[in-house]
């Protein structure tokens, strides 16, 4: 039989992206459970991908401390992902995040066709740099608008506006996180319930909709009952 | 004033595949397709094809995708055979790109009114749309619900003098000329990322569609394809796309068409199964000229009287996707009629027509009205319309070659006679 005409094939890319707060304020505690349910997160993850056997998942990571920088910047196979733990130290430069964010986004280094990414957003506090400049860079790639954004706001300080507009839809709030088993279970679900309907969209008819609208996100966790609230 | 070409028949193969991933989920193929060059009718083919959404709320779109096919071929068949056929091109360009998408369109939205008539939304079918997707997604189908049979278009009529391609939504139309790379004739829709697609069921259906007119200068393309995002997004990039083009044409110079009606299945469920996981279909338009065919494989002439009716059982070529799981490949050999010789211009203005060629052109227009009226006629015959069908057909077709420009003196005849083959067809 004649082989499958035209050029090379391929499974569908998924580009599964942690965007993580690294500044001085998630020292400590923050620092050590985000890096505990990353790393938890990660079987249940691949557990997650192999459902679909017609997608790859390749998981990248970026910090934002006082700068911003590629923490793992090889789109990694999830098969072979592992967590390199953050350290935490300097001030909140997620404006430059978004930037470097959407450096990545372009095509190429994102493929032509693909399905769309999950962005994963955690951050304790506000931004000090110019946030609103980094987003608007980042939202002028397709890649990014097309997107899954996920935020997760880690203790009472964070600043949820921000959050919200890295979300871009009003119908998703940022999940807020008082506690590292709070922490662990949004981090769980954005990297199995969130990456399985991103795996497998649905075709639908175009809509207005922003930021997540293209897939349908699942119902997030409750927060983890009888457990005090101490971020 | 008509064209000059080089006259070609059109091959037309195709093949649908069940989702790997609908499989695993019991979810049906959503992709539909149909082929018309009628078996027994000679030069101009036309392929639809369509892609039901898998959207929640779409949850009659292998219905959808349907009409979509039938509705299309039914109005691009009305379109190559009905009074325009004797305008001069610019009114038929202008028609394909003004009204052609509206009628479709429209025929598709009455179709949906009939079934809604006969089969309104169950509370089965409501129940399972509350519990996925809430009391929002059951609302917006029952105010809108054209939008439970979402769906795709992608189609294409090759004739001897123009080709037309329209689409709405995702999938591809690729098209490989004699000479030169491949080619998307409709660009790119902007709109479309992800999973998101323009839609017949939107609100802006029509202004959506995208249609070009392609008038043939010289050498006619050597192939089109149609396909859905299934087989498409297998591939990495563009250009990978563009090679299956190149491959298949290939392949089919110098292994004849019986390598698409060979592989076309099982290179879908390869794509499906190793990659997408989506519902596959591809349909291939092949100019015959270029297939490699041996003698004693080649079609018997329609226009010779003493032959029989096409050259194989009519239904294959008809049938769209009836299944689940896969259709067999079709192949049909389109019949010849005398060619009609005659320098071709192509863009860049070589080879005009002559004044001797023009002439001839009369004479050509004339025994392609006698090769058409036979071929009616056969294939009148073959579905069993009645005879004050055929003569009304035959009366018609007396008039158009004495030069009278009025409009079908009898156009339920033709409508019955075409309604009458594709209900022969899905009976």
């Amino acid at each position: 039989m004649p082989e499958l005409p035209g050029g090379p094939m391929a499974k569908r890319p998924l580009h599964f992206i942690f965007i993580a707060d690294c500044s001085g304020s998630m020292m400590g505690d923050k620092i050590q459970s985000l890096n505990f349910a990353i790393d938890e997160a990660i079987p249940a993850m691949r557990s997650a991908a192999s459902e679909n056997p017609n997608a790859e998942v390749f998981v990248k990571a970026l910090k934002f401390s006082s700068g911003a920088t590629w923490h793992i910047s090889a789109a990694t196979p999830v098969e072979s992902f592992t967590w390199t733990k953050l350290e935490a130290g300097g001030v909140t430069d997620m404006g430059k995040a978004m930037g470097l964010l959407a450096e990545q986004l372009k095509t190429p280094p994102m493929p032509e066709r693909g399905l769309p990414p999950v962005l994963v957003l955690l951050s304790d506090g506000m931004p000090t740099d110019d946030f609103s400049s980094g987003l608007r860079q980042l939202m002028e790639q397709q890649w990014a608008k097309r997107a899954v954004r996920i935020a997760i706001a880690i203790g009472q300080d964070a600043n949820h506006d921000v959050l919200q507009k890295f979300i871009g839809n009003v119908e998703f709030k940022p999940l807020q996180a008082n506690n590292s088993p709070d922490l662990v279970n949004f981090i769980r679900w954005a990297s199995t319930a969130v990456l399985k309907a991103a795996s497998a969209p649905s075709s639908k008819p175009k809509s207005d909709g922003k930021g997540g609208a293209y897939v349908d996100i699942p119902t997030p966790p409750a927060k983890a009952e009888n457990e005090e609230s101490v971020w | 004033m008509r064209l000059q070409n080089t006259r070609h028949r059109w091959y037309a193969v195709g093949n649908s595949v069940r989702g790997a991933s609908h499989i695993r989920s019991g979810a049906e193929n959503q992709d539909d397709f149909m082929i018309l060059p009628q078996e027994g009718i000679g030069e101009y083919v036309v392929a639809t094809l369509s892609d039901g959404h898998g959207d929640a709320k779409c949850f009659r779109s292998k219905t959808g995708s349907r009409f979509a096919v039938e509705t299309a071929t039914s109005e691009l068949i009305k379109f190559i055979e009905g009074p325009l056929q004797n305008e001069h091109i610019s009114v038929i360009s202008r028609e394909a790109q003004e009204s052609l998408v509206s009628r479709i369109h429209k025929e598709w939205q009455n179709k949906i009114s009939e079934d809604q008539e006969k089969n309104k939304f169950t509370d089965e079918e409501i129940s399972r749309l509350e519990k996925s997707k809430g009391a929002a997604a059951v609302k917006a189908v029952n105010s809108n619900p054209f939008l439970a049979y979402g769906a795709t278009l992608s189609a294409v009529l090759v004739s001897q003098e123009y080709i037309v391609y329209l689409q709405i939504g995702d999938g591809e139309i690729i098209m490989v000329p004699e000479d030169g790379p491949p080619e998307r004739p409709i660009p790119v829709d902007e709109r479309l990322f992800g999973n998101e697609t323009t839609s017949l069921s939107g609100k802006n259906a029509v202004g959506d569609f995208r249609v070009y007119f392609q008038s043939i200068y010289g050498p006619a393309p050597a192939l089109i394809f149609l396909c859905s995002d299934g087989y498409s997004n297998a591939y990495q990039t563009d250009e990978s796309l563009f090679q299956a083009g190149t491959d298949i044409l290939g392949l089919v110079k110098s292994k004849g068409i019986e390598v698409l009606e060979t592989n076309l299945n099982s290179w879908l469920k390869d794509t499906t199964e190793k990659f997408t996981g989506d519902d596959t279909t591809l349909v291939v338009l092949v100019r015959e000229d270029l297939a490699n065919i041996k003698d004693s494989d080649k079609p018997e002439d329609a226009t010779d009287e003493h032959k029989e009716t096409g050259s194989s059982s009519p239904s294959p070529a008809m049938e769209h996707n009836a299944s689940d799981d896969e259709t067999a490949s079709k192949n049909v050999a389109p019949e010849k009629v005398d060619d009609d010789e005659g320098a071709v211009e192509k863009g860049n203005q070589a080879g005009k027509p002559t004044e001797g060629e023009k002439t001839d052109n009369t004479n050509a227009t004339e025994d392609k009205d006698k090769a058409i009226e036979t071929e009616v006629s056969n294939k009148v015959i073959e579905v069993g319309v009645t005879e004050e069908a055929i003569d009304s057909d035959k009366a018609d077709k007396g008039n158009e070659t004495n030069g009278d420009k009025t409009t079908d003196s009898n156009p339920v005849s033709k409508k019955g006679w075409f309604k009458s083959f594709l209900g022969t067809v899905y009976a």
